[in-house]
């Protein structure tokens, strides 16, 4: 079976280390009841030592510094481990950061940090070297005094050298210390956690990680820090506990042998071997799983029983339906039959059958089952089929033998073990069956009655249906231009039928006059249209019919979406089209390779969007679906983007459609594109704004002319001795309604005005025409 | 996802000690931990009565809803997911952080109850019931603390 499609993906968070309320809550959610009183007693007494834990957290924060060097100088020696306090704040000491520093360097870069770089002189150099000595030097005095009053510490183990910096490498040294420096921080987050799972988490294995040759070292290192880190806590016997504790558990974590990956046995392309990361499983290893053990006492064995019902009727069906099954019951509780068996029974009773058989179809049931018996979802179609084959032989009862005889059943739960969901953490999940999987073990899975995983492998083997790439729906043309993301509420996997370019449909075709076409409408057509009937819209402009400076105005409307500004006329092209040395398409073909049209659609789309806007202005129609634009994405990607132009330019619907002298023009306008790209409501002009005679900057202009002619006024009344100020003023006023009169251009923004009027009124301008404001669909 | 195990991760993902803000911000969970707890065991002990009473209120209001028209079922799953939200509340108090709630709680249970035809309506109003029952039996101050999971619960619904 080929894998090509995902199955849709939920987001997961898996859980990764616990903390002790985590921890008390899983217990209980997974089985479904309150907290016990003694887990509630365990919570109490936590948060009641909450304060000495944060104070312990807040000792090592402060003094974290002291702490790693303190571990670092225990071994290393040769050069100054000390060094690592020193680390520029920089990124530098990142994983992934490579740039060899040297102790001076290091040293130096911090003492230009200090003196505001502009005013380092040369003998500044080794002065702040000398001055980081002496600081290290201070620490290191300090140190060894410590050193002399401690007591209780380990010997150090036998054969154990420290190690020499300069053999060993500066940087060696610099990322051994960043790595204590994170054991620390764990140790940090586990006290506050108060749960050792974080460290256990991170630290198990990590031995396989770090050279073999240090790891004697880095475990003196941690016994340094540990003391370092109780010394801060003198007369504390409780804190000193619980430090000791997490770095006797951090140390024995990292001296165990890199755990091998967990593995699912896997036989076949349909039965896939997966490995999962120890981490993972040893962060869900706090799951209980439920055994059913003889020598239990009567409330232990109740709970096994009461999980064996979560887990095949998915919920308490004592309180729910009033019904338990006591001599099942007590057949299991007295020894007499497995749990197997018991599993057996509960999926052929009266109660499983009318639950989850009656209400589904038969692959609903299938895929319920695996849930119930396996804890799985179906991992392939040819499962799906043996299992198919199976229970429309047998039926139901086939079916529940079939899962619980599987030889995965007895690998995985065994005879005494009550099967559970192999989730997420509990081993590692297929792709192919990913979210279908995921979905399936929620709780409301049962709710779902059309099968999920059979029609997702069934579409797996049809890869990419002909849908547009901006989504799932169906129709190509227009709503879903732009857009990666629709904002879709419907369920996409309900597979609507197809509909297509070829399908009828209304197109806002002329002015008032909408038309049920399709799309192969011939450019005749709307010539015929155009000369019939000179109240149309003409939006076929050609040279025979139309002056060479309608065509040129027309070609930049259509393929800009805008008219040039001064300095963007292609003259060069133009001169010759006049001259009629080129083409309409050819000029269509200079403007489309020009810097500008590239910058509007190429520079800053991707590459779906870019081909699509491109498409629009050259052909004149979105494009027709996955296939089309697969097309062009391939061309794109290979040859770039003036091969493109070319490509749309000499297809032979250009031809056919626009020819050699025929200026583009939007041939597919749906009344959801239209809608799409104009304003979300209409305008309504209110009666008071088309009554108006003046704009606003009219008014304007009036209210300072009547003040320059007051001014002018005061001033000739004042017999000549005219105030400076109010000649400035004058001056200004008289500025600014000449900059207004050519900043007003009383625009018609009237969109219910018809159209004939105007032609009325310009009889001169035959052949005045109007595209589509498209400039930004 | 308490507060804990998110300060945590914040801090993990920036390679630092926890902050100040972090610090003072578990403090006080730590320091309203008692009261939460306090609260949630009040709760366990008192399961019984407030579905009992919150459900008795619950069909007073609205007597025509699925569970009350005398089929055992459904009158017996009415009283279990009462009792199933009164325990995912407890969680949340524990937790302190509405995660538990959200998890099992409210992520796609909309979408059960619909597919079983059971008004959301009803729902969010017996939700409501709970709380007011529960309200009741606190002081002022308790019920100010425990409201707003029903609240969350309630929003869920709508």
């Amino acid at each position: 079976m080929n894998v090509n499609t995902g199955g849709g993906s939920p987001v997961v968070h898996p859980q990764l280390y616990q903390t002790t309320p985590l921890a008390v809550i899983s217990q209980a959610e997974q089985q479904d009841r309150y907290s016990k009183q003694s887990e509630l007693n365990r919570l109490a007494s936590y948060f009641d030592s909450g304060t000495k834990l944060l104070k312990i957290v807040d000792t090592l924060n402060q003094n974290a510094d002291a702490i790693v060097a303190a571990g670092g100088d225990r071994i290393f020696y040769g050069g100054n481990s000390m060094d690592y306090l020193e680390k520029p704040k920089e990124l530098v000491d990142l994983p992934g950061y490579v740039r060899p520093i040297t102790v001076a360097s290091a040293a130096i870069a911090k003492a230009n940090a200090a003196q505001n770089q502009n005013q380092v002189k040369i003998f500044s150099e080794s002065q702040s070297l000398i001055k980081g000595r002496t600081f290290n030097f201070v620490e290191l005095l300090m140190e060894a005094i410590y050193r002399l009053q401690a007591t209780g510490k380990e010997p150090l183990p036998g054969g154990f050298k420290p190690i020499n910096i300069s053999r060993y490498g500066e940087r060696r040294m610099k990322r051994s210390m960043r790595d204590l420096g994170w054991f620390l921080r764990y140790i940090t987050y586990a006290i506050i956690a108060d749960n050792p799972s974080i460290l256990v988490v991170n630290a198990r294995g990590l031995r396989g990680v770090i050279p073999e040759d240090v790891t004697v070292a880095t475990i003196v290192a941690l016994k340094e820090m540990c003391w370092k880190s109780l010394s801060y806590f003198p007369d504390n016997e409780e804190s000193q506990n619980t430090i000791r504790y997490y770095f006797n558990i951090l140390i024995k974590e990292y001296e165990v042998e890199k755990p091998a990956n967990q593995l699912r046995e896997g036989i076949s392309n349909d039965q896939q071997g997966l490995e999962l990361p120890q981490s993972y499983s040893l962060a869900a290893e706090s799951r209980p799983k439920f055994v059913m053990k003889h020598n239990a006492s009567v409330r232990e064995k109740q709970a096994v029983v009461k999980a064996a019902y979560r887990q095949v009727f998915k919920c308490d069906i004592d309180r729910t339906y009033g019904i338990t099954f006591k001599q099942l019951e007590s057949q299991v509780t007295g020894g007499n039959t497995s749990i197997k068996e018991f599993i057996r029974s509960l999926g052929k009773t009266r109660l499983y059958r009318r639950l989850f058989y009656e209400p589904y179809t038969i692959s609903r049931v299938i895929e319920l089952a695996f849930r119930h018996f396996l804890g799985r979802g179906l991992s392939s179609m040819e499962e799906f089929q043996d299992y198919f084959e199976i229970i429309s032989r047998g039926g139901l009862p086939a079916l529940i033998d079939a899962l619980v005889d599987s030889v995965e059943y007895a690998d995985y739960f065994g005879e005494e073990t009550v099967p559970y969901l192999r989730g997420l953490g509990q081993e590692a999940q297929e792709c192919r069956n990913w979210g279908a999987q995921l979905n399936l073990f929620k709780c409301s899975a049962a709710v779902r009655k059309v099968p999920q995983f059979v029609t997702m492998f069934g579409n797996y083997q049809q890869p990419l249906p002909n849908q547009h790439p901006y989504g799932v729906g169906n129709d190509p043309l227009e709503t879903q231009f732009g857009t990666v993301f629709k904002s879709e509420t419907n369920n996409p996997y309900a597979q609507p039928a197809s509909f297509n370019q070829d399908h009828h449909r209304l197109l806002v075709h002329s002015r008032s006059r909408i038309q049920n076409v399709t799309n192969n409408y011939s450019s005749e057509r709307i010539l015929k249209q155009s000369k019939s009937n000179h109240e149309h819209r003409q939006r076929n402009i050609n040279l025979s019919n139309h002056s060479v400076e309608a065509i040129i105005k027309g070609v930049y409307q259509q393929i800009w979406g805008q008219q040039p500004f001064s300095g963007q006329h292609l003259t060069v092209a133009e001169t010759k089209l006049r001259n009629s040395e080129i083409s309409v398409r050819e000029f269509v073909r200079q403007l489309a390779k020009s810097t500008w049209f590239r910058n509007l659609y190429w520079d800053h789309l991707y590459i779906t969007k870019a081909i699509e806007c491109i498409h629009r202005r050259l052909l004149g129609r979105p494009t027709y679906g996955r296939a089309e634009m697969n097309q062009y994405y391939d061309l794109c990607s290979k040859k770039g983007f003036y091969t493109l132009v070319d490509e749309i330019l000499d297809s032979d619907e250009y031809l056919a459609t626009f020819g050699e002298d025929i200026v583009p023009y939007e041939r597919y306008l749906t009344p959801k594109g239209w809608a799409m790209r104009s304003l979300a409501q209409p305008i309504n002009w209110s009666q008071a704004q088309l009554d108006r005679q003046h704009t606003a900057g009219e008014v304007v202009g009036q209210k300072i002319r009547e003040n320059r002619d007051r001014l002018a006024r005061l001033a000739s009344q004042s017999n000549g001795h005219v105030p400076k100020e109010i000649v400035e003023a004058i001056q200004t006023a008289s500025d600014a309604v000449d900059e207004n009169k050519e900043l007003i251009t009383v625009t018609n923004l009237d969109p219910a005005e018809p159209e004939s009027l105007d032609t009325e009124k310009h009889p001169q301008e035959e052949e005045s025409y109007e595209y589509s404001q498209t400039t930004d669909y | 996802m308490s507060i804990i195990t998110r300060s945590i991760k914040s801090a993990d993902r920036q390679a630092r000690y926890l902050n100040l803000g972090e610090l003072k911000a578990v403090e006080d969970f730590y320091q309203g931990g008692e009261d939460r707890l306090r609260l949630a065991q009040i709760l366990v002990a008192n399961e019984a009565e407030i579905v009992n009473k919150g459900s008795q209120r619950f069909w007073q209001r609205y007597p025509n809803t699925p569970s009350n028209t005398g089929n055992p079922t459904f009158r017996a799953s009415c009283l279990r997911d009462q009792g199933w939200y009164l325990r995912l509340i407890t969680y949340a108090l524990v937790l302190g952080d509405t995660e538990p709630i959200d998890k099992s709680g409210i992520k796609g249970v909309k979408e059960m109850y619909q597919s079983l035809e059971i008004p959301l309506k009803n729902l969010a109003e017996c939700m409501r019931c709970l709380k007011e029952v529960t309200a009741e039996m606190l002081s002022l101050k308790d019920a100010a603390a425990i409201a707003p999971y029903f609240d969350y619960i309630i929003q869920g619904f709508l």
